[in-house]
């Protein structure tokens, strides 16, 4: 990956995502499957991210082996223009 | 470190019971998510989080049922050495079972209460075609005619791909069991059928009665095989009634 540093507006940005799927407990460790995500609604997540973040900045494979909040945030920032990730 | 079980129905009082729960074939454990608080107080729900799933995504799913049951014993041996109730949908409801033979040949009997919801019992061949030895397009197509997935899940091609091997590990297991132990459990066993259940029917879970030694009922409830994802506030009215009767039973 490009940028491995964390990026706190795309935490921030997750947190919030996570609070609207109805995930658990939340705070940049949670995990987005041990707060209760289902494949349902990471599909839900993906598209949200998709469509804030542009088409493909979350693989799904990249959700199932990375999936905490801090995680997801890194590969959001790494897969996403330089202008949105700064945003 | 990862959480291996799911916790819910939080205030844990001091005479809360453990009930483990199991889902059907690749199901998440998050369908247990709102039981604690349906079921009240009193009940500690910990839905089983196998490998291959949730938070355990990038573990190998398991292929055989000792390296299961193993596998379970290592993450709720805490739960099961107390007294605690066994609950399993489908693939669940095997797992459940064969959970309480492997507790019992430890010596232990704490286990209060065993219920297996639309899961035929051991002795009743598979009556099914197997789908587990399909190839993946063939597979995928014999899930969407179950109705369990989520058409948004089912329609992913990449989300699928990566739950596949997981899905089709559970059917396996769910496929090849049998009667493993000919030997009847010291729990009661209550059976959940639903009556509108493409898969399952009264002959398929009357022989469950052959497998303890203490109280047995079946219960029929409305709607079909995936109602516990449909209508879970039904399944757990029904465990509710199902306990208190156990509860009747114990203080006798």
């Amino acid at each position: 990956m490009q940028n491995e540093a964390p990026n706190p507006e795309i935490e921030d940005w997750v947190i919030q995502a996570f609070i609207d799927l109805g995930i658990d407990s939340i705070g940049p460790e949670t995990d987005f499957f041990a707060g209760g995500g289902s494949s349902l609604t990471a599909i839900k997540l993906i598209s949200k991210v998709d469509q804030e973040f542009g088409e493909y900045a979350l693989p799904p494979v990249d959700l199932f082996e990375r999936p905490t909040v801090a995680q997801i945030a890194v590969t959001i920032g790494a897969n996403c223009a330089p202008e949105r990730a700064s945003a | 470190m990862k959480t291996n079980t799911l916790t819910r129905s939080l205030p844990r009082e001091r005479e809360a019971i453990s009930m483990i729960c199991f889902p059907y074939a690749g199901g998440n454990p998050s369908i247990f998510q709102d039981w604690g608080r349906f079921l009240g107080s009193g009940f500690e729900v910990v839905a089983a989080t196998l490998p291959g799933r949730s938070s355990r995504m990038t573990e190998k799913p398991l292929t055989s049922w000792q390296d299961l049951l193993d596998d379970t014993w290592h993450h709720l041996q805490q739960h099961l050495e107390n007294p605690h109730i066994l609950f399993g949908h489908s693939f669940g409801g095997r797992a459940a079972y064969e959970l309480l033979h492997y507790i019992e040949r430890r010596g232990l009997r704490t286990t209060t209460q065993l219920i297996v919801s639309g899961c035929r019992s051991p002795q009743y061949c598979q009556n099914q075609p197997m789908m587990h030895p399909l190839s993946d397009g063939a597979f995928l197509s014999a899930i969407k005619t179950m109705n369990g997935t989520p058409k948004a899940v089912l329609e992913h091609p990449e989300i699928m791909k990566l739950l596949l091997p997981t899905i089709r590990a559970d059917m396996m297991l769910s496929e090849i069991w049998t009667d493993y132990h000919n030997s009847k459990t010291h729990a009661p066993i209550s059976v959940i059928l639903g009556r509108d259940d493409p898969i399952e029917s009264r002959a398929s879970v009357v022989g469950w009665k052959e497998f303890t030694h203490a109280a047995f009922e079946i219960v029929e409830i409305d709607g079909g095989h995936f109602n516990i994802d449909e209508e879970p506030q039904d399944y757990t009215a029904v465990i509710t009634d199902i306990l208190e009767k156990t509860h009747a039973r114990n203080n006798i």
